[in-house]
């Protein structure tokens, strides 16, 4: 019932979109996506809107204030960080303040962990000079409060989101198409794929691993990985897909971070948005200050902080406890370990990487990622006693067989996507084999939604 | 008003020319400068004042070629779903699969509809019993078909439609459609004083959409149980998706062909088993009889004046147990008292079975069910009952009966009979 209705307000808000004049939309984008911010968690409206004038004010006086002498230079830093303090402030306390309830309403929606970023980029790119044509409030604004992204993103980058908005946004048959695709790769996964395996998973599993053996564990742990992988691509091509019909573009989130075959590809693969703005705005930055001190390849503060630092804060980002921050150092001290082996035992330039040693990469990675997801989904205590179990437990029977009826079509559909590189590949493929799977992707959605209660996106909570 | 301009050539070709509006990057000078060197040409320009303040290009620019692959889709789901019913309805594909789901809390109530459905295919059947457990586990219709036999000329086909939990309110919701869609002359209702008391699972079942829909509730889920095959499939194979359910969805029936569940084993009436039955009756007990399972009761009853008789049979239960429910508390004296009531009002017959003479000792699976032995010398009595009734004339039985009458008596009970009523039987 809830999507009929989202349905039927899309389309309503599509119709009037279309009518409008360019300008004319951009105003009408940010009205609906401060209603759909307000129907959800409107006592957090006044936040965004804050944060929004706040921080456009502040990298307009970036913007005009000429990196030409030191006293402006000072003065430029201290407006950034003025911007920093203010974002990252609100972040903090919303997002910990509330750390009890962060998957129910309001806080389900509140967004906050997406938008700051943004609006931090925003600021970043002003500083540096990336942004250099002027943008006007409505512009920054819908760039912070467009719905589609709104609740868990993509994290847009400034540059690329803000110039569509000088454009035309054409939606012809070709986009329509792509948006049509989206939307139905993203619920596919999200409610063919997601959905039923979350159910499947033995709850126990999550509540008191202690009482189950070593097989079922390993079952849940790589269930998991799935499900969450299903369920974020799932709401991110949904997004895309919805943005697609205002003619506006938002980047890939994911490229099936299962077949990464090393931690850095991992990284280039999963919630992409979030990974490369930490790369832009955390890494690299540290490691350049860090390089400019010892440009040796062995200088060891660049082979473990940036790394390090970086995943810490993906996990502080994920949320301020302890299991977060261990997930995150997990992922910091794979990513060193990496560094070291490639340290020690450089790449020969112009060898390809044979397939059989590319495929232990890959399932070395998907390994060791789903024990970090352990990390990511319990409490520390819970995950040192799921962990404990899973290596020294009783191994017990062979797990429920009807799991991999989940998995193996979500790593199908990942190894179309990634034969030609496009979320979009059954856009392709002949107009009766596309009909064909379009019924049965439908037969589908109305089957597994009327089985499976369906349940909120993960990354709604953050 | 935006200024829209207009520039071209003209030559001895003929006339190309462009139309634009001046954008935020002013006018588009390098396509006009192309233009200019033309050999020949003419070129001209001009703004027009009159055109539309809107931008030059809709945004919206789908042709109708776009709809094609939503068309094609559209009609292989609808050729998919077809096939799917089609399917459902073949008696090859039906008889591979598990019975299917009416969206039923219970699955016994799913698995008795499904068994009846077979039953009745070759013939209505004259009777159906419907009650609890008690009376799942405790009525045999052969026996009570034998029992019939032996004081008359002929049979009598039952079917007994016993559902572990169905409370008085769940009885009144699904009575008026087991005589709506297998018109049996008789509804035997075998109830038990613990049907009157609160109950969770009895409103559940009442509550389901596809009897709902029956009732004249209109729901979607309601209509496509009643009328797609395909549906109540998909309600039952949805159901192996969850771990916990689905082992409880695929069970065996595990009754005979006409609905008896009979349970062999015996269990000891020991002082635990007593300990636990009387926990169990207590809590029901505790509370005052619940008005609207009461009013469900009555419903039962109502149906007496639409098609069937019925005849209201109180549940066997172990006389030990039952002394001591009479003594114990004020229900289960009241509920009776309020059952012989009702049926006295709407000029039903109650029966009383006399338990201690009837069913031995080594009769009982339990304080409240019965062993294929008890069930059969209940079922006997039960039959015998029936058989006076209808040689006194209390009950009229119709005569589609599948069994053969003599002539001669075929001819004087026809005068008396009732005229039964033909229809559709169960689903389609």
């Amino acid at each position: 019932m809830t999507l009929v209705l989202w349905t039927g307000v899309l389309a309503v808000v599509l119709v009037v979109y279309h009518r409008l004049p360019m300008r004319a939309q951009t105003y009408w984008l940010l009205l609906v996506s401060y209603a759909f911010y307000a129907w959800w968690a409107w006592p957090f409206l006044p936040v965004l809107v804050l944060l929004t004038l706040s921080t456009y004010a502040i990298a307009r006086r970036i913007a005009a204030t000429p990196p030409s002498s030191e006293v402006n230079r000072i003065q430029r830093r201290r407006w950034l960080s003025a911007g920093i303090a203010l974002n990252l402030g609100a972040l903090a306390a919303l997002r910990y303040g509330y750390r009890s309830a962060p998957f129910e309403a309001p806080f389900a929606v509140l967004g906050i962990s997406f938008y700051s970023l943004q609006a931090l980029a925003y600021l970043f790119d002003t500083y540096s000079g990336i942004l250099r044509t002027p943008h006007t409030l409505a512009d920054f604004a819908i760039y912070l409060a467009y719905f589609p992204k709104l609740i868990a993103g993509p994290i847009e980058r400034p540059h690329i989101f803000l110039d569509q908005l000088r454009h035309a946004r054409i939606v012809d048959d070709d986009r329509l198409a792509r948006a049509a695709t989206l939307i139905a790769v993203g619920l596919t996964r999200k409610l063919v794929l997601a959905d039923p395996l979350a159910a499947l998973l033995p709850a126990a599993a999550f509540t008191a691993p202690a009482s189950l053996d070593a097989c079922t564990l390993a079952m849940a742990t790589v269930g998991y990985a799935f499900v969450l992988y299903n369920d974020f691509a799932g709401y991110t091509s949904i997004a895309r897909g919805v943005s697609c019909l205002f003619g506006i573009e938002l980047s890939r989130n994911f490229a099936q971070p299962f077949f990464a075959h090393n931690f850095t590809d991992l990284w280039n693969r999963w919630h992409i948005s979030l990974s490369h703005w930490l790369r832009d705005y955390v890494y690299l930055p540290l490691s350049r200050r860090l390089l400019r001190r010892n440009l040796s390849r062995t200088n060891l503060g660049n082979l473990f902080l940036p790394p390090v630092v970086t995943m810490l804060a993906a996990g502080l980002w994920h949320g301020a406890s302890t299991h977060m921050l261990v997930w995150g150092g997990l992922h910091g001290i794979y990513l060193v370990v990496q560094r070291v082996g490639i340290l020690l035992r450089p790449p020969m330039p112009g060898v390809v990487q044979p397939a059989w040693s590319r495929a232990c990469g890959v399932v070395l990675v998907f390994t060791l990622s789903c024990l970090a997801f352990i990390a990511l989904r319990l409490p520390i205590a819970l995950a040192a006693e799921f962990w404990e179990r899973l290596f020294t437990g009783p191994a017990g029977a062979l797990p429920e067989g009807r799991v991999l009826l989940y998995m193996l079509p979500s790593l199908w559909l990942d190894w179309m996507q990634a034969r030609q590189g496009e979320d979009t590949v059954f856009m392709s493929w002949p107009l009766l084999a596309r009909g064909t799977l379009l019924a049965t992707a439908a037969l589908l959605w109305l089957a597994m939604s009327s089985a499976v209660a369906p349940t909120p996106f993960v990354y709604q909570g953050f | 008003m935006v200024p829209r301009f207009q520039v071209g050539v003209k030559s001895k070709a003929g006339r190309a020319s462009m139309t634009g509006v001046r954008s935020s990057r002013g006018w588009p000078h390098q396509r006009t400068a192309m233009l200019l060197p033309l050999r020949g040409a003419v070129v001209y320009s001009r703004v027009a004042t009159s055109m539309p303040d809107a931008i030059p290009d809709r945004s919206w620019q789908v042709s109708r070629a776009a709809l094609l692959a939503p068309a094609v889709a559209g009609a292989v789901l609808v050729a998919l779903l077809g096939g799917a019913e089609i399917a459902s309805r073949c008696t090859a594909v039906r008889a591979a699969l598990h019975a299917p789901s009416v969206g039923s809390p219970s699955r016994r109530f799913e698995l008795q509809l499904d068994s009846l459905q077979r039953y009745a295919a070759s013939a209505s059947p004259d009777c159906i019993v419907l009650g609890n457990s008690a009376a799942l586990m405790g009525i045999d219709p052969d026996a009570l078909n034998a029992g019939y036999r032996t004081r008359t000329d002929n049979g009598l086909r039952c079917f007994n439609f016993g559902v572990a939990g169905l409370t008085a309110s769940a009885a009144a919701a699904v009575a008026p459609m087991l005589i709506d869609r297998y018109h049996p002359w008789l509804l035997l209702y075998v109830v038990s004083p613990r049907d009157l008391g609160e109950s969770v699972d009895g409103p559940l079942l009442a509550n389901m959409s596809w009897l709902q829909y029956r009732h004249g509730k209109f729901s979607l889920s309601g209509w496509l149980t009643e009328h797609s095959a395909a549906f109540r499939y998909w309600l039952l194979y949805r159901q192996w998706l969850d771990p916990l359910r689905w082992p409880a969805a695929a069970s065996p029936a595990g009754t005979t062909p006409a609905g008896y569940f009979p349970v062999e084993t015996r269990l000891p009436l020991s002082p635990e088993l007593w300990t636990f039955t009387q926990q169990s009756y207590a809590r029901i007990a505790s509370q005052p009889l619940s008005q609207p399972e009461f009013d469900g009761f009555t419903g039962v009853l109502e149906v007496a004046g639409k098609g069937a008789q019925v005849v209201v049979i109180e549940a066997p239960m172990h006389p030990r147990l039952g002394r001591w429910a009479r003594h114990s508390s004020r229900f289960h004296d009241e509920a009776i008292a309020g059952m012989r009531r009702a049926t006295r009002q709407r000029r039903v017959t109650f029966w009383h079975a006399p338990v201690w003479r009837i069913i031995p000792s080594d009769g009982w699976a339990d304080f409240f069910h019965l062993n294929p032995r008890g069930a059969a010398r209940f079922s006997d009595w039960l039959g015998g009952r029936i058989a006076l009734a209808v040689q006194a004339g209390r009950l009229r039985r119709c005569t589609h009966t599948a069994y053969q009458l003599h002539p001669v008596t075929a001819a004087v009970r026809s005068e008396f009979a009732l005229r039964c009523p033909a229809g559709r039987r169960g689903f389609p």
